[in-house]
Order: structure tokens, then C-alpha cells, then sequence
């Protein structure tokens, strides 16, 4: 029933046997062990399984993993460059208070970076559009848009995503 | 953000002069680097080989007696390694959530009953190789019920017919003896009022809508412990209740809660799977993990109380409030969960806020066959203040005063009886909404919206205001310990068990160890979340975490410096009294001479360093924090939508520890309080007691389009003195004052008073065809 | 999810193929063993609840004919591949200019990251949101035929008001179709018994005596392409969409117009609803209401009233009729006023 299905992920191909049942969500978490990407609702509403897939974010809870053969997946593990190192967003989601109890900050960095490679200069509206499908409880939202605005200024700056 | 800073004026607190380090700075979270990279452990995340995937069967009637259960083609099926029904559970009843033996909650629950009591409570668990192979279990297991008559809403439970839900002793249904307050004469207080309001106020069944579902995984050891990780706020709370049930000892239960995403609340409760999980493990021999789908979050989570609330004030032309009188009755669904704490602290909010002497109130809790109410963010005072708040609005028309002045008269202040029965400390209320009043130029801004045009669309302003308290007491007593640990190299470790929800409360505990130590922020590392490491803490709630854990971590921390300072003076020739420790460096006061802190309990030559500790107790009594909340509202006279366009939150917090977490947690319960006025509510079909919208596209949340800007101002204006630096609590206020600011807003705009939540559309275009047919 | 087979062909014909060697070849698509999967974003989702059950799943995803993928603009209108993303046709520019109805409705539906991964073709066949139809424990005639329809008494703000049978009320969520109905589009497709074209309007069937049978589509049978004839009107066209909230909510009430006006007279007008009937709906009463007159409040008001003329509210849904009314006046209004 298992089939063998690669994929790069964050830059390492790997091979796995799976179900075809079994989501891109659940391979990452249980067979890829990068439990980082969340599984919020299961059913496409929350965002918190957001990754990159060949460049686009999507809701890994919605795809399946034999429909990631061959494709190329960014996790929020991928991000960060080592142990006090995070990523430009990481680093403004950190000092502005864009992660409160955490569990939807991986969706919301994973769509943030989506969302600055097309757009560096997002205005709050787009910010807000971008960010739209992932659903955060704790912060109002306030905070995550400043992080993801100061992210861009940065950005404007010269930072590299 | 503004923080705005007064001098302190409480004698027994720091003085306002008190230059802080720390405290007060939005250092980065000792959290968040492992939030922001997906690092970090959440329950549902912990690698264990051969794990097993438990689930929960739950029922699809509301009220029935269980006649039998065949569960031998769920056994049947390869892979299915266990399957529990009640016949297989230890029948012991317990506390549904734990704080055991506290008159607020209920011990009317077992992990596995002969009866389900609602619709979605579990009645069998499978434990199976993979997640797929349990799903399918659970539908080869074939339940036979026999239905009992059902009740889905307080009026139902509360006649002469209805079915008892639960055979307590008390009055029909009721969960626990009426809460009553009196105080003075209200017969004499209304005799003497110039107006009279009385109100029906409804309210709606939100639900905290957490992030991160429910979810174990429990392994035993070959020695007969369990450790559990578990999303929860309580964790030595379940390790207790586990532990009792279970029969063993409590130092063969292991809580661990590492990262935990989100409760508001709810998640004080200990749930169905807590323990079938454990007993799944203990059966098969195998680590089991139970984590809820997002649909059994809703079906077996807990909600906030709906209900009604009937209230009858008199005022004087002057305003003033000469009598109070209430009836709250609260659902609390079919178990008892929090309903008497619930209900008490919702009651006894009543007694305050605005200044009454004379009030009559009396709030009841009653079962029905519904989901269960439990804890969540402002725990009753939402409902009791959204009937007092939006009266106020009222009376102040009818009294021809502002709705603000008319608060600013009442509005509690020092020495006054708080409804813990303490009195309140410093005038935080009146600071909050002159303040407020400032911000948003409130003369002005409700005179254009008095002065607007008709149009298709209209514009408006209100005003809500609340207090609540920081910790459960009376309703616990409470306390916080902390132990602070110096090592050798003059850092130190802090251990704390409160559970870090997602509220920064572990950097806050940090930043005030560093402070009181005189050490750098970044030479403190917290250690948390595990039961066999950390000292005893009650849980993560009532707003306590900064204000008793941090005060625990504060007189650790001072008895640390206390044995610094007495190491440290021989080798400074000067009395400890004469020294004081400045980013880790040791100064005699008024000389030129210095040392490290490092250098004094590093391990000299021939001698190994003794072990420097502290460990601090603290029970609080009460503080109360206050917030006054302004909000802009426009509605759509043509769609009946209200969009919220701005909110000016004002909140006194005595003194704030970490602004940025601080004011997160404002803004992040505006977004729930938004979502309460004005679209989320749990539905219930009121013929079968099925829940209709459990989904967060049908439960409508708010999101980041619809969050309006929020100018968040945080004032020091009532520092409490049993706080650590007169810090008091945050966690609950803004869930509170949002929802009367936007309904009295709405008010202002169209010329409506709406006296329920949540407020939807549909209800707006009704009552703006009702006003029109009236006034034709 | 339960167990299922999967297969990804080569080609289309051999896709169709595989579901036309089905034993249950002939049943409704929705019913069938066999499942197309594109996107994913609605199976995946259906599969979870149990809502469908097939036992195949043949990826369409990856055909490689590019004409699946393509948008091709030309001075006789626009072509969409029925394989094209949603977030795609979102961003083109010469839908954004040309289609504004399109853009904007693709834009207010669902999430980014949906739109990203669902193709077109599967988001004109997705289906109801009902809650009664999604939880399969309660009687659902689209769902198993036959079994009822517990939504016809029960919780039914989110219901239909128009196109409903006594079988079923469920409402059509989509917001892309109504674009798709008011400029006249149309669809190809293609099944072992080779291709047709059919008018986009008669797609979807109305639940009628079988609610189960939702479009005029066999089993074996693929969208492949949406044509979209450039007509006069189209740049004048706009999509207005109430909801709950401001992201991620199915249509309450939602309007597509697409105006010809000449000398401030309506020349011609196409006018489709959505979040208020069981389909697509074309609101023909409302457009010869409007045909060779002026455009104003009044005349919109009329217009209005005529498209809900045959309305049926159940208990909690009636403010869907002065909404929607309410809806369509300021759509109409907001088209007029458009600069194009």
C-alpha cells in the first residue's frame, strides 16, 4: 500500500514510504520528524500547517503527500541559520511580540515569507490579506503585522530574505 | 503603546525614584526563539517509539443510559491494541477540574460513565497502531443507548418535569447552592431612587477557540511511573487528580508541559482523555498519544456560560447608585466544571465596579444537556459586567449625563469593599477613563457622532470599563513558590511551575529575579513545566501568574542576594546593608570598591562552592487591576455589519513587568471580546443537543482583517502592594470592557440597545426595521 | 482518512479512462468509487469527514497538456485552463483588467494558501457547506440520497432562499461561478465519449428530486478549459460579497453584475447571486427589470424586488431576502459608478 515518494525538504532530498492517505501534513510531522508545522484544524481553515511547496504557501493539511513527489517543501525548521541565529522575520517576530503562545507563528512566518519574496514592501492592508487565512487567538494581530512591517523595512534596508 | 508612568505612592513599595534594569523592558522572550524556528516541544510533538494512537469513541445522544457496549469488531481489527469502555475504567468520581476540594468546581464526573450526560461526551477509547486503524475502530464499536429526556436549555432544566442530570441533594439541576450577596437595605435604596432601570440581558456560548487542540501522550516506566506530557495549565493539579484515580502514589505521576499552545481557561479542566490515556499506556505496555481533532475541541471542550442576567438599579439625578439588585442564572451545561467558581466570581463582581451599598444578588448555575462551561478568560465577570456596563449607557441618557462622567461619579476607588471583601487599592478606575477620555477626545468624538448626517452608514462611540481580580481568592487559596538557584559562575536558574499558556509569563518571572538580584536579564534561565523538577504551583490562571508566581520569584531571588551580599561582604570589608549588586557587580554604596558576583561564588581554591538557593512562598490575597475601554464603531445600516474601527484600551496594571507581552495580551483579548459582541457563538440545536457549528469557518472568529488598529495605554497609576514592584495581573482584563464599549457604541451610532451578545447582522437589520416601522 | 488507491495517468483520456472502466461508471460524480483530485483542497477535506469515501483517486493534477495550465487572452476574450490555480487567475493582469469580476472574486475566496494549490475547474465543482451535509451522522439527501434533509428544520441561516426543492436547501459557496455566470461563460470538457461545450448557467442542475446530482457532468467526465467571450461589458463587471467576516467566510449574500451601459442606459446587464441558492444563480428577473432603462436606486430597487420575487426564506433565513436585496442595489450602484 506504502509508496516511496521524494521530495526536498529545506534543502534535503528524502525519500519516504507512505500511504497515499496520509497528508503532506502528517509525513512532515511523523515521518519527516519536523513536528515545527502544526496542525491546528486538519481542514485547510487555520493556516497553523502552512509551508512553502515549489515556492507557494499552502496548507500541508490539504495535500497529500504522494502529491508532494518531487517537490520542493520549506518548513519553518529550514529558516533559521543555527542555534541563536534566526531568520530576518524570526528575528522581528521575537522582538516585537509576534508569537505569544506559538502554536500558529510557524503558518504565519511561512506565509510572511511567501508574502515579502513577492511583495518587499507591503503595505498593513496587504499584510493583512496575506495573512488572512491563518488564524492566530492570542494577539489581536497587532503585533504580528509589526513584526512582519519591520521585517520589510529591514528588507528596504539591504537584508536578504 | 504608551506607558505611562507615575510615581509610586504606596509606602511599602519601591519608590518611584527606583531606577529598574529589567523590569519594565521588553527584553526578548525566553520563549520565543523556539516559538519563532518550530523548535520548540508541544505536547502533541514529543518522539515516542512505539507510540500508539489513541481515540476517543463519543456519543451521538444527548441523555441516555448506556445498555451495552459491543466493542468485539473494534478488538477484532489488526492493529487495535486496546479497547476501554466504562467497564474497564476504575469508577471513581472526581473533580472535573482540578482544584480538588475548592468550593469552585464540582466532583460529579468519572472517567467513564454507564450514562452520557451530552451530546459528544466520550464512552470508549481505542488504542491502535496507526491513526487511520483508530478511527476505524471507533466505528466498529456499536453503542446500544437508552434515551433519557433531555434538556437543553436552564428554563427546561428548571421544570417541574425535567430530568435530573445529576442527583446532588440540591434544588433541581442546580449545580450548587445559589450564590447570594446582600449588603444593606435595597428596598430603601430604591425607595429613594429618582430612576429605576431593570433589564434582561442574554448572553451567548463563546468558546476559547485555542490554537493548540487537546492532546497527551503518556508512557510508563518499568518502575509502574506515568509521565504525561500534556497541554494543560494545571499540571500539578493533574498529576494529583491522575494519581487519586489512578491509586498510585504522587511521585509515580510525571506532568510534563513544555510549550502549550494556548488555554484561556479551559484548559484548567482535566478531560476525558487524560486519563484513558494513561490507562491505554498502562494496558498496552506502550507510550499512547490522544490528541483531539479540531471538531472535539468544540464537542468536548469547555465554553463560556451563557445565560441571563436580570438587573434592576436605582439612581439618584445626580447619578448616583442607591440600590442594586440581580439575578444571574448561568448553563452550565452537563457537568459541574467551574460553575460555582464561575458564578461566584461573576456574582460577586456585582457588588462593585460602580459604587452601590445597597445590593441584593443572587447567582445559580444550572446543568443541562449541553457541552460543558467551564474556565475561560474572565470568568463570569464578562457576563455580569456586559449587563452592568451597558446599563450605565442607559441610565446615563436617561439621566441626561455623559456616559463617561456618569462612570467617572461612580467609579470604585481606594478603600472601597472590592468583591474579594478587601478594600481596593489606589484609584486605578478613574485613571483609566480620564486618561482614556483624553486619548480619544471623547467630547468631541461624541459630538460628531451626534452631529453626523443620515447615511447609509453610521458612526459611533461607547465606552466599557471593568476591574478584575489577580488570583482566585477567596474562592482559592492560593500560592506560588519559586526556587532560585545560584551556580557557580554567577548565574542563575530559576524554577517556576507555572505553566507557560503563551502569555511571556516565564520571561516576566525571569526579568524580576534579574532585577531583584542585580543581575543581567540574559544570566537567568527558567526551568519549567515538569512536576518532578519544579516546586508545586496551582496552574497557570485568575490572572495570578506575574502577581503571586512573580512575587515568588521575587522573594526567591532575595534570599539569594541576601547570601551574595552576606558572602561577598567579608571579602568588601563592609556590611552586607552597605552593598549593592548592579549588573552582576558588587559595589560597597558611597566607596570605590567592587567585585564580581561572579568571583564571590566561584569555587576557591581548596574549597567547593556552597550551593546558594532561595526559595519563596506567597499566598496572595487580592489585587485588582482596572481598565476603561473605548471603541469606534460603523455600522452598515443596509448590511446590519459592524466593523469595529478602533479601540483605545486604558489599563492600570500597578506596574508592568514586559510591555510588549503586556499589551499583547490586551490586544489579543480585544480580539476575543470582538469576536464575542459581535459573531462567535457556539450553536446548539436546541431539539437534540448537537452542537451545529464546530469549525473555525463556522465559528467565526476574527481575524486579521477584521482586528481594528488598537492604541493600547498601560498606566501605573494603582501599584499593589503584593505584587512584586506593585505589579498586578493582565491575563483576563480586556476580555471584560471591550464588548459593552462596542455594543454602547452601537448605541451611539444607530440609536439601538441591544442587550445580548453576540450581536449578528441579522439582528441589526431587524431592530433598524423595527425603529423605522415605529417611528412611521 | 480512510484507505484509498491512487492513480496518476498520463493523459486525460487515459484519466477518463480508468473511471469509465468503473463498474459504477454511471453513478452521479459525487457518488462514485472513483475520484478526480486536482487541487486536493476540497477532497482532502471531504475525505477527513467521511462526507466522501472513494476508493480511487485518479491525479489530475499533473497532466501535462499545457492548455490545462494555460490563460490565453485574445480579442475574442479569455481562455482559462480548468487546471489554472486560483491564486494565478487572481494575479493576471489581463483578468484584473479585463475581468475585474473575476479577479475580485477569486480574491475574497478562501485563503492564500488555498488558492494557491485549488485549480478552477475543481473550485466551480466544489460543493455545499451545509453543516448538515458535512457531519455524516445527520440525514443529508445530497449526501445519501434518500436519507432526508435535516437542515430543512434545523439550524438554516447559512441556507438557500432560492433554487430549493423539498429535498434540499444546501447553499452554493462558491464565489468564482457567479463571475463565471454573469459574463456568460461557458465550459469544455472532454470523457471517453469525446468533448462538449455547454453554457456555464447549465452546469449545475437544482436539487430538485435529487439534490445528489449536482451538474450535468458524468463520472468519467473532465473540465478542461472556461471560455470567456470578450464582450463590451466585461471590463464594467464587479463582484460584492457580504459575510460574517472579512477573510475567510462563505457569502452570506453575494452579487456578480457585469454592465453595458450606454448614455446612462443599461444596454445589457448580467446579474448572478451567490451565498443565496443552492446554485449559481442566474437573476434573469432582475436583468430584463433593468434592460433599456435608466440605472439608479429606484430602478435597482426594482430590479431587486424581482430577484427575489419566487424567494423561499425557512426559520432562519428569511434576512437573507432584504440582504441580498440590499446587496444587489449597491452592487448595481457600485458597477455604474465604476471608471472604466
Amino acid at each position: 500500500m506504502k509508496r516511496l515518494v521524494s521530495m526536498t525538504v529545506n534543502g534535503e532530498e528524502i525519500e519516504l514510504a507512505i500511504p497515499p492517505y496520509r497528508t503532506l501534513l502528517d509525513v512532515l510531522r511523523n515521518e519527516g520528524r519536523l513536528t515545527g508545522t502544526k496542525k491546528g484544524c486538519d481542514v485547510g481553515d487555520c493556516g497553523a500547517c502552512t509551508v512553502i511547496m515549489d515556492g507557494s504557501p499552502v496548507n500541508s493539511c490539504l495535500v497529500l503527500g504522494i502529491e508532494a513527489e518531487g517537490a520542493t517543501i520549506e518548513t519553518i525548521e529550514g529558516q533559521h541559520a543555527g542555534p541563536d541565529l534566526p531568520h530576518l522575520i524570526q528575528e522581528k517576530f521575537m522582538d516585537h511580540g509576534g508569537a505569544q503562545c506559538g502554536f500558529c507563528t510557524p503558518g504565519i512566518i511561512m506565509m510572511t515569507k511567501a508574502l515579502l519574496k513577492e511583495n518587499p514592501n507591503p503595505t498593513e492592508s496587504e499584510v493583512r490579506f496575506a495573512i488572512a487565512g491563518n488564524i492566530c487567538r492570542c494577539t489581536g494581530y497587532a503585533k504580528i503585522v509589526d513584526a512582519v512591517l519591520a521585517a520589510a523595512e529591514d528588507l528596504r534596508k539591504g537584508r536578504t530574505l | 503603546m504608551t506607558i505611562h508612568q507615575k510615581p509610586h505612592t504606596q509606602d511599602n513599595l519601591e519608590d518611584g525614584k527606583r531606577q529598574f534594569s529589567v523590569v519594565g523592558k521588553s527584553v526578548r522572550r525566553t520563549d520565543t526563539f523556539e516559538k519563532v524556528t518550530g523548535l520548540g516541544k508541544y505536547s502533541g510533538d514529543i518522539e515516542l517509539p512505539g507510540l500508539l494512537y489513541g481515540k476517543m469513541k463519543r456519543s451521538d445522544i444527548a441523555h441516555a443510559l448506556i445498555k451495552n457496549i459491543d466493542v468485539s469488531k473494534a478488538l477484532a481489527l489488526k492493529g487495535v491494541k486496546a479497547v476501554l469502555t466504562h467497564r474497564d475504567v476504575p469508577r471513581i468520581l472526581h473533580y472535573g477540574s482540578p482544584h480538588p476540594r475548592s468550593a469552585s468546581c464540582t466532583r460529579d464526573q468519572y472517567i467513564l460513565d454507564d450514562r452520557v450526560r451530552y451530546w459528544g461526551e466520550g464512552v470508549a477509547a481505542v488504542a491502535a497502531e496507526s491513526e487511520e486503524i483508530a478511527e476505524e475502530a471507533l466505528r466498529l464499536i456499536h453503542v446500544e443507548y437508552e434515551p433519557l429526556p433531555a434538556v437543553f436549555t436552564v428554563a427546561d432544566a428548571l421544570k417541574p418535569e425535567a430530568p435530573l442530570i445529576h442527583d446532588n441533594g440540591l434544588d433541581k439541576n442546580n449545580v450548587m447552592p445559589p450564590v447570594v450577596i446582600r449588603r444593606g437595605d435595597v428596598e430603601k435604596g430604591f425607595a429613594e431612587a429618582d430612576l429605576i432601570l431593570e433589564n434582561e440581558y442574554v448572553l451567548g456560548r463563546p468558546v476559547p477557540g485555542y490554537m493548540e487542540p487537546n492532546v497527551c501522550a503518556c508512557q510508563w516506566d518499568g518502575n509502574g511511573k506515568l509521565t504525561i506530557w500534556s497541554s494543560t495549565q494545571t499540571a500539578f493539579m493533574v498529576r494529583g487528580i491522575l494519581a487519586e484515580v489512578l491509586g498510585v502514589p504522587y511521585n509515580k505521576v510525571r506532568v510534563i508541559v513544555d510549550h502549550m499552545g494556548g488555554g484561556f481557561g479551559a484548559k484548567q479542566d482535566l478531560f476525558q482523555h487524560e486519563f484513558l490515556c494513561a490507562l491505554l499506556a498502562r494496558q498496552t505496555g506502550r507510550p499512547v498519544r490522544m490528541e483531539f481533532t479540531r471538531k472535539e475541541t468544540f464537542l468536548g471542550g469547555r465554553t463560556r456560560h451563557s445565560g441571563k442576567i436580570r438587573l434592576k438599579q436605582g439612581f439618584k439625578a445626580d447619578g448616583t447608585i442607591t440600590a442594586r439588585h440581580a439575578r444571574i442564572v448561568l448553563d452550565g451545561g452537563a457537568y459541574g466544571s467551574h460553575s460555582p467558581g464561575v458564578t461566584t466570581v461573576g456574582t460577586s463582581a456585582l457588588t462593585s465596579l460602580y459604587r452601590c451599598e445597597n445590593v441584593d444578588l443572587e447567582g445559580r448555575a444550572i446543568y443541562t444537556n449541553t457541552p460543558i462551561a467551564g474556565a475561560f478568560r474572565g470568568y463570569g465577570v464578562v457576563q455580569t459586567y456586559f449587563a452592568l456596563d451597558l446599563q450605565m449607557d442607559e441610565a446615563a441618557e436617561r439621566l441626561g449625563i455623559d456616559p463617561a462622567e456618569l462612570r467617572l461619579r461612580n467609579a470604585v476607588r481606594t478603600g472601597d469593599l472590592a468583591p474579594s471583601d478587601h478594600p481596593v487599592v489606589g484609584h486605578g478606575l478613574e485613571a483609566c477613563i480620564r486618561r482614556g477620555l483624553d486619548e480619544v477626545d471623547w467630547k468631541a468624538a461624541r459630538a460628531a457622532t451626534a452631529a453626523q448626517p443620515g447615511g447609509v452608514k453610521r458612526r459611533g462611540w461607547g465606552i466599557g470599563c471593568e476591574m478584575h481580580g489577580s488570583s482566585a481568592y477567596p474562592g482559592i487559596k492560593e500560592q506560588g513558590n519559586a526556587i532560585v538557584k545560584m551556580n557557580e559562575d554567577g548565574t542563575v536558574t530559576l524554577l517556576t511551575g507555572t505553566a507557560g499558556l503563551g502569555t511571556g509569563a516565564h520571561t516576566a518571572l525571569s526579568q524580576i529575579v534579574a532585577e531583584e538580584i542585580g543581575i543581567p536579564f540574559s544570566a537567568v534561565q527558567v526551568v519549567t513545566g515538569d512536576t518532578d523538577i519544579v516546586p508545586w504551583d496551582i496552574g497557570a490562571f485568575a490572572s495570578h501568574t506575574t502577581y503571586m508566581g512573580g512575587r515568588a520569584a521575587q522573594i526567591a531571588a532575595a534570599e539569594v542576594r541576601r547570601q551574595v551580599l552576606e558572602q561577598a561582604a567579608p571579602l568588601l570589608e563592609a556590611a552586607p546593608e552597605k552593598l549593592a549588586i548592579r549588573e552582576g557587580i558588587i559595589h560597597v554604596e558611597g566607596a570605590n570598591r567592587s567585585i564580581s558576583l561572579k568571583e564571590v561564588v566561584s569555587p576557591k581554591r581548596g574549597m567547593p562552592a556552597a550551593q546558594i538557593v532561595g526559595v519563596g512562598t506567597y499566598s496572595p490575597t487580592k489585587s485588582y487591576s482596572f481598565a476603561a475601554h473605548f471603541a469606534e464603531v460603523e455600522v452598515d445600516t443596509e448590511t446590519g455589519e459592524v466593523a469595529v474601527l478602533q479601540v483605545v484600551p486604558v489599563h492600570d496594571l500597578g506596574k508592568v513587568i514586559h510591555p510588549i507581552a503586556a499589551a499583547g495580551q490586551i490586544e489579543g483579548g480585544i480580539q476575543q471580546g470582538i469576536g464575542h459582541t459581535l459573531s462567535e457563538d457556539y450553536v446548539i440545536d436546541l431539539t437534540n443537543g448537537r452542537s451545529l457549528n464546530p469549525s473555525f469557518v463556522d465559528y467565526k472568529m476574527p481575524l486579521s482583517m477584521d482586528m481594528p488598529p488598537i492604541r493600547t495605554i498601560i498606566l501605573e497609576a494603582a501599584p499593589d502592594p503584593g505584587g512584586p514592584f506593585g505589579a498586578k495581573g493582565v491575563g483576563e482584563d480586556p476580555i471584560i470592557a471591550i464588548g459593552p464599549a462596542i455594543t454602547n457604541a452601537i448605541y451611539d451610532a444607530i440609536g439601538i440597545r441591544f442587550r445580548h451578545y453576540p450581536i449578528t447582522p441579522e439582528q441589526v437589520l431587524n431592530a433598524l426595521r423595527a425603529k423605522q416601522k415605529e417611528a412611521a | 482518512m480512510r484507505p484509498f488507491g491512487f492513480e496518476r495517468p498520463e493523459t486525460l483520456e487515459r484519466a477518463a479512462g480508468i473511471v469509465a472502466a468503473r463498474e459504477d461508471r454511471a453513478a452521479p460524480p459525487p457518488l462514485s468509487s472513483a475520484q478526480f483530485i486536482a487541487g486536493g483542497t476540497n477532497m482532502a477535506d471531504y475525505m477527513k469527514l467521511g462526507v466522501m469515501r472513494p476508493n480511487l483517486l485518479v491525479d489530475i493534477g499533473r497532466l501535462a497538456d499545457p492548455g490545462l495550465r494555460r490563460i490565453a487572452a485574445s480579442p475574442d476574450g479569455i481562455r482559462l485552463g480548468a487546471l489554472v490555480r486560483m491564486s494565478e487567475a487572481e494575479e493576471n493582469a489581463d483578468i484584473r483588467i479585463g475581468y475585474p469580476v473575476i479577479a475580485e472574486s477569486l480574491q475574497q475566496a478562501a485563503s492564500q494558501q488555498i488558492r494557491n494549490m485549488a485549480s478552477l475547474g475543481g473550485n466551480i465543482l466544489q460543493r455545499t457547506r451545509c453543516e448538515y451535509f458535512r457531519d455524516i451522522s445527520w440525514a443529508c439527501n445530497k449526501r445519501d440520497p434518500g436519507s432526508g434533509c435535516a437542515a430543512m428544520d434545523g439550524f438554516n441561516r447559512q441556507h438557500a432562499v432560492l433554487g430549493v426543492s423539498d429535498r434540499c436547501i444546501a447553499t452554493y459557496h462558491g464565489d468564482f461561478a457567479q463571475a463565471l455566470i454573469a459574463l456568460d461563460a461557458s465550459v469544455e470538457t472532454q470523457s471517453p465519449r469525446g468533448g462538449r461545450t455547454m453554457a456555464f448557467s447549465e452546469l449545475h442542475r437544482l436539487p430538485g428530486e435529487t439534490p445528489h446530482v449536482e451538474t450535468q457532468l458524468m463520472a468519467d467526465e473532465l473540465i478542461t478549459l472556461i471560455d470567456i467571450p470578450a464582450k463590451p461589458w466585461a471590463r464594467r463587471s464587479h463582484y460584492l460579497k457580504i459575510r460574517d467576516r472579512q477573510s475567510y467566510a462563505f457569502a452570506v449574500a453575494s452579487v456578480a453584475v457585469v454592465l453595458d451601459l450606454e448614455d446612462g442606459a443599461v444596454r445589457d446587464v448580467r446579474i448572478a447571486l451567490g451565498g443565496l441558492a443552492t446554485v449559481p444563480w442566474r437573476a434573469q428577473e432582475a436583468e430584463d427589470e433593468l434592460k433599456g432603462g435608466p440605472l439608479d436606486e429606484r430602478t435597482a430597487g426594482r430590479a431587486a424586488e424581482a430577484a427575489f420575487a419566487g424567494a423561499m426564506p425557512r426559520e432562519h433565513n428569511a434576512f437573507k431576502i432584504s440582504l441580498g436585496r440590499q446587496a444587489l442595489v449597491r452592487a448595481l450602484l457600485e458597477t455604474r459608478d465604476m471608471r472604466v
